[in-house]
């Protein structure tokens, strides 16, 4: 209570540089707090997207083709469907079957990778065809540049040519439901949409998967992915998304990391000003100490005194900067920050990162783990600042200090 | 019964660059208990070293410092910082008390030091303070004291404790003539109704006549020694 009291009336002696100082720690804290949200709310929104218009949360392969892409290493769709009743969290999944060929118009021909998927359902959320109406099908939605190149539009014909699995060459006929431009190359560049079974049975492949996408009502990809993988035969074998997106897993990654050096970089230079500014305090009182050494205190009673003065400013900065953050959290996480118009000057008009397409506005999450983690950081940090003028002050000589 | 200060060849060199100073040299003296003492000598005679000397504040560089029985020299910091705080008490010239802190606080912090409870602290500090007769200092910050109550409430600190020995360096140095008069009987009367030994330094003459037993340093020697 003795040493509170002390402590307390210390940094009001001093407002002005205590304001100062729970600034510049309210500062840290609430910067470092409201970027980790922004941060995590964006890769939230990445993943929501990628699991979407890729892996699902989880996804099942057959191993080879996961490490190889070789059209002939599918999975037979009654073996793996029990394996997915057995986990009880499964919001939707998606059966997709990939396959290349050539896509030709009647003057060229050019290379397009089919995904053959579930469209009636898929159009419903994934992110780059969402809401095109299927009529039939024979429904083909292709990206940009091959339309483009193919002088083909929607609501034309289009011959894909695709090996079928007995080594034949075959062509199969689609009709142009809807040209999309997402901003991703590899879509533009070379990707179609199509129905499963159109694609599947005129290519012999009746029954035959590659990939089953699995998006889960609640979190634990790496649960349901040990489920699954007590019910699957080799060669069937459940991935949890970041296997499966791996660029976009490290993506995130990467780019988190940048975002803590900064703040690293950040802090340390606060901190020197910190330091700064608690020599300053402790360097104006040196005599006083001195006399307080004198009668009796011993050095560790010293520290304890200014370590007081640390703690009492460090945490209610911390847990202002902290309370401030969460406000100004709440905004982000209901308006978000609009990004549209910096991609227009970028001369984009969608965003991809790591493969996904990200939403135009950024918002905000509010992780509890995360925000707690700043905010003792920068309490700790903020300690072991006033540490520093302690251990000077007690490594003087007591009667130097009463001296000065 | 020991001596409660005994120094026997105590010798302290300071030195700065090429150039030594000897601010003590082979001083042996003795202080009993009940002792009302003061230690005079010019500017620069080493009235302030010695009294480090014996409280442990600095070490000496020759010779022996011994408090009650008991050599200094054996003790660590954290010890010497103990017996400072159990059995000595300090008043200096300026600079005695912590100014966010109020005159029953700033006494009242030592005890707590000690570890006295709270009952005990306010209930001793209170009493001291209405001995003294400066109980309406009680609540006031050292800013809102003149410089002679500052050493009122500093002296009422130093012996709240209860200290085998006062030291106190230049108390009154900082004092016009009618308040170091005052602050020098008031340690007197301390001395004579309750026993409590003090030793003190000054360089005022009419401050060390108060004394019972005058030691006169000069250049960091002992010149003389009067007892009354
Ligand atoms: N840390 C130090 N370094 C160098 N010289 C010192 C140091 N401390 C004291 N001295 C010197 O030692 C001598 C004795 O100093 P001391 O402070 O004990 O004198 P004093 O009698 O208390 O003087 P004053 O009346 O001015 O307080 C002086 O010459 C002083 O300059
Ligand atoms: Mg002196």
């Amino acid at each position: 209570m003795i040493w509170f009291k002390l402590a307390w009336r210390n940094i009001w002696r001093n407002r002005l540089r205590s304001a100062i100082q729970f600034t510049i720690i309210a500062g840290s804290v609430f910067t470092g707090v409201v970027f980790h949200n922004l941060a995590v709310g964006n890769y939230r929104n990445m993943i929501r997207q990628g699991t979407r218009m890729g892996s699902g949360d989880v996804a099942i392969y057959n191993e080879k083709w996961f490490r190889m892409r070789r059209t002939g290493f599918t999975l037979d769709e009654k073996d793996v469907l029990p394996a997915i009743r057995k986990l009880n969290n499964v919001d939707r999944f998606f059966l997709r079957f990939y396959v290349s060929g050539y896509a030709r118009s009647m003057e060229k021909s050019l290379p397009v990778n089919i995904v053959a998927m579930q469209l009636e359902k898929e159009v419903e959320d994934h992110p780059l065809i969402k809401g095109t109406k299927i009529r039939s099908r024979r429904d083909i939605i292709l990206g940009e540049k091959v339309a483009r190149r193919l002088n083909l539009g929607e609501g034309k014909r289009l011959v894909v040519m695709a090996g079928t699995a007995d080594g034949q060459l075959t062509g199969i006929l689609f009709r142009i439901r809807r040209v999309i431009r997402t901003g991703i190359e590899e879509v533009d560049c070379c990707t179609a949409f199509a129905d499963l079974d159109y694609v599947r049975d005129n290519l012999g492949y009746t029954g035959k998967v590659h990939e089953v996408a699995i998006l889960l009502e609640n979190g634990g990809p790496d649960e349901a992915k040990k489920t699954l993988n007590q019910f699957l035969k080799p060669p069937a074998r459940a991935y949890s998304w970041r296997e499966a997106m791996k660029e976009l897993a490290s993506a995130i990654a990467y780019d988190y990391m940048g975002l803590v050096m900064f703040m690293l970089f950040l802090y340390i230079v606060i901190s020197v000003g910190t330091v700064n500014v608690l020599f300053m305090s402790v360097m104006d009182r040196t005599r006083e100490f001195g006399m307080l050494r004198a009668v009796g205190m011993t050095p560790g009673q010293i520290s304890k005194m200014i370590l007081t003065e640390g703690i009492i400013l460090g945490t209610s900065a911390g847990i202002t900067g902290l309370l401030i953050a969460l406000i100004v959290n709440i905004y982000l996480s209901t308006h978000g920050i609009d990004i549209q118009a910096l991609m227009r000057l970028a001369g984009q008009e969608s965003v991809s990162y790591g493969g996904v397409i990200i939403e135009p506005i950024i918002r905000s999450t509010w992780e509890w783990k995360g925000s707690f983690g700043y905010t003792l950081f920068i309490i700790l940090l903020s300690l072991i600042a006033s540490w520093f003028p302690a251990r000077w002050i007690n490594s003087k000589d007591v009667a130097e200090l009463m001296r000065r | 019964m020991n001596p409660i200060v005994e120094l026997i060849n105590v010798s302290k060199i300071f030195r700065s660059g090429e150039e030594e100073v000897h601010a003590l040299r082979n001083i042996t003296l003795r202080i009993e208990k009940g002792e009302f003492t003061a230690i005079a000598g010019p500017s620069g005679s080493g009235k302030t070293t010695l009294l480090n000397v014996i409280s442990g504040i600095e070490r000496a560089d020759a010779g022996k410092v011994i408090f009650d029985g008991q050599p200094l020299e054996g003790l660590n910091e954290n010890a010497l910082s103990a017996l400072r705080l159990h059995r000595i008490g300090f008043v200096f010239q300026a600079y005695n008390l912590i100014p966010t802190l109020t005159a029953r606080e700033n006494a009242e912090f030592i005890l707590f030091l000690r570890g006295m409870t709270e009952k005990e602290r306010s209930q001793k500090v209170e009493e001291i303070f209405r001995e003294l007769g400066i109980e309406n200092l009680l609540d006031r910050f050292p800013h809102q004291m003149s410089g002679g109550q500052q050493q009122r409430v500093a002296i009422a600190r130093a012996i709240a404790g209860e200290p085998d020995i006062v030291l106190a360096d230049e108390p009154t140095a900082n004092l016009d003539s009618k308040n170091s008069m005052a602050i020098i009987q008031l340690m007197k009367r301390l001395n004579s109704k309750k026993g409590i030994t003090f030793l003190f330094s000054t360089h005022d003459p009419l401050i060390m006549e108060n004394a019972s037993r005058i030691i006169h340093l000069r250049d960091g020697k002992i010149v003389g020694e009067e007892r009354k």
